[in-house]
């Protein structure tokens, strides 16, 4: 049987088994081990597979990611996440849709500490979402703000997405978390500049609260000090140079707990419960990780991606046109999977594709996590609508997701900006780069 | 959010992990310290990977004893309960198929290279051990998936 075709039964085989509910990297391990099996020898594919995984795990790089994790437990078992949102209420508050805005801004930095987007939009609902209700804004309004802020988690350096795509991909993590600076700002910025119109058109879906003087301002402003020079100084510290992104999530982790033992917050229990949910998250990912790789090794050997490249160099509209194509696909493939497995699926494919068109893997890295959120506030999968259905469970998934249009108008804007633009992810890194 | 694994072997695995997450944010925090002070940590990264294997490790077989793997929900979720079951069942003995493979893969490279002297560059630290830890840890994983083989799965 001709490699291709294995290849394409692989990826059948993938997406029946995830439809199945069998774990990620399970599916994508096990399918590329069969696939190795099939084309090189069960001997060779067994002994890869044990060469993969020593590898990952191993890997000093990606230590990066429990680390991070750990540091975001720390400071949310701190109580940060609340303070962040009251930080930015107490700014912006006094505008029309202001705690919408504020919602957005405290998904921004909770999302600078958490690196995923679900626990962004889960964190940040329980905090806003009732604040909001209680001031009279619109359910929709208020859920449609959390799910399309929350997916900023994935973006915003230092994100578990952008650090899975640098292993997976063989790229530089620090590029990467430059690059998704811009980004994810200005993807910020459109949600809230969303928020600003629909309130214009109709004040009372956000109407505004009572101005809080400047003493209350710089009392929450001083309040959350110490977890913004944590957050700004690792990011620059990566950015400069200063220490390397597992060095950074090293010095943020030590940093997190000073904090936490100075805001006494620091016990026995919530240091276990934070290293347990690190744990958890942790082996999940390094497992979804070494599946991947896994089936990447089969993918590279059956030379699917040079079949898929030469075929996408036939799209007419050259690199332009092959990036419209990935888009769509990636759109589609978003609409049964999640974005881990939407990631790990197509970087095995796209990325030689991107690679023979010229184009910057560190910016498709940035276009692919990017496009990879929309999936989480689209249906059927949705998740960060589900995650907010399941904080205000008064509000239908269905008014969650009209709530959720006006920001997906945003997002696809802001996607093809991206394509239109390299520049707005690459600029940093450019400047930075060495 | 399922209840965590209670027992000695999961606490046993949450203490090696987080050893190992602690023994790296350590050495990590040392390093960065110690070239801004003009005290350079030869073979930090070497200590500190070592520690990554070990937290690394542990952190899988406790996600596997917690049964805390990612899937995607959205099929499954609208399948009669009898079909959930069997959809648990059959999903725990490819878990079970693949941690066996890779167990097979990482005792087969263990057993060629284990006179080798396999070690690292600059502190020799023999990775040997290592190997052998993770091949301990994939055991646990997949002990904790023939139980569900065999178990009657929940299904809400």
């Amino acid at each position: 049987m001709a490699p291709e075709i294995i290849c394409g039964f692989g990826f059948l085989a993938v997406i029946v088994l995830l439809l199945w509910r069998t774990p990620i990297g399970i599916a994508l391990g096990l399918v590329g081990i069969i696939g190795l099996a099939l084309q090189i020898s069960p001997e060779a594919a067994v002994v890869k597979a044990g060469v993969v995984v020593f590898g990952a795990i191993s890997r000093y790089e990606l230590g990066v990611l429990p680390l991070f994790l750990f540091m975001a437990h720390v400071l949310f078992s701190a109580g940060v996440s609340s303070l962040i949102f009251d930080a930015a209420a107490k700014f912006v508050g006094h505008k029309r849709g202001g705690l919408a805005i504020a919602s957005v801004a405290g998904c921004a930095g909770f999302g600078a500490i958490s690196g995923s987007s679900l626990a962004t939009a889960a964190t940040m609902g329980l905090v806003a979402v009732p604040e909001m209700r209680r001031a009279g804004y619109d359910a929709k309004l208020a859920a449609g703000a959390l799910a399309a802020g929350g997916t900023l988690g994935s973006l915003i350096p230092p994100s578990a997405a952008l650090i899975v795509f640098g292993v997976i991909a063989e790229q530089s993590i620090r590029k990467l978390f430059m690059a998704g600076v811009i980004p994810a700002l200005t993807q910020a910025l459109s949600y809230m500049l969303v928020i600003w119109i629909i309130c214009r058109i109709n004040p009372a879906l956000g109407p505004a609260q009572p101005r809080a003087s400047w003493a209350a301002r710089f009392r929450a402003l001083i309040a959350v000090s110490d977890v913004a020079i944590l957050i700004i100084a690792v990011l620059a510290g990566i950015m400069i140079g200063w220490f390397t992104p597992t060095e950074a999530a090293s010095v943020g982790a030590i940093a997190a707990l000073l904090i936490a033992a100075m805001r006494k917050r620091l016990s026995k229990d919530m240091l276990v419960n934070a290293l347990r949910q690190t744990l958890r998250t942790t082996g999940m990912i390094y497992v979804v990780i070494i599946g991947a790789l896994i089936f990447s090794a089969f993918v590279n050997a059956a030379s699917f991606a040079a079949f898929i490249a030469d075929m996408m160099a036939k799209t007419p509209g050259g690199a332009l046109g092959a990036v419209i194509v990935m888009a769509i696909i990636l759109l589609v493939v978003g609409t049964f999977l999640d974005g881990m497995g939407t990631m790990l699926l197509t970087t095995p494919i796209f990325l030689p594709v991107i690679q023979q068109h010229g184009l910057s893997p560190i910016w498709f890295g940035i276009f692919l996590t990017r496009t990879m959120e929309i999936g989480l506030i689209h249906p059927p999968v949705g998740m960060n609508l589900y995650v907010i259905h399941g904080i205000a469970r008064d509000i239908s998934v269905m008014s969650i997701f009209r709530g959720v249009i006006p920001f997906l108008v945003a997002d696809f804007i802001h996607v093809a900006l991206l394509i239109a633009f390299p520049m707005i992810a690459m600029w940093l890194p450019t400047v930075l780069g060495s | 959010m399922s209840e965590s694994p209670r027992g000695w072997l999961p606490t046993l695995i949450i203490a090696t992990g987080s050893i190992g997450l602690a023994g790296a944010m350590v050495t990590d925090g040392l390093a960065v310290a110690g070239r801004h002070l003009g005290l350079p940590f030869a073979g930090s990264i070497e200590i500190s990977q070592a520690f990554v294997i070990i937290m690394a490790a542990s952190a899988i077989a406790y996600a596997s004893l917690d049964d805390h793997h990612a899937a995607v929900d959205l099929v499954f979720q609208r399948l009669p309960k009898w079909l959930q079951r069997s959809a648990l069942r059959v999903n725990a003995f490819l878990t079970l198929a693949f941690f066996s493979a890779l167990i097979a893969g990482s005792g087969w490279i263990l057993t060629e290279g284990w006179t080798g002297r396999e070690q690292t560059e600059l502190l020799h630290v023999p990775l040997r051990w290592f190997r052998l830890f993770w091949i301990m840890m994939a055991v646990i994983s997949a002990g904790a998936f023939a139980l569900g083989v065999v178990r009657r799965p929940k299904v809400d």
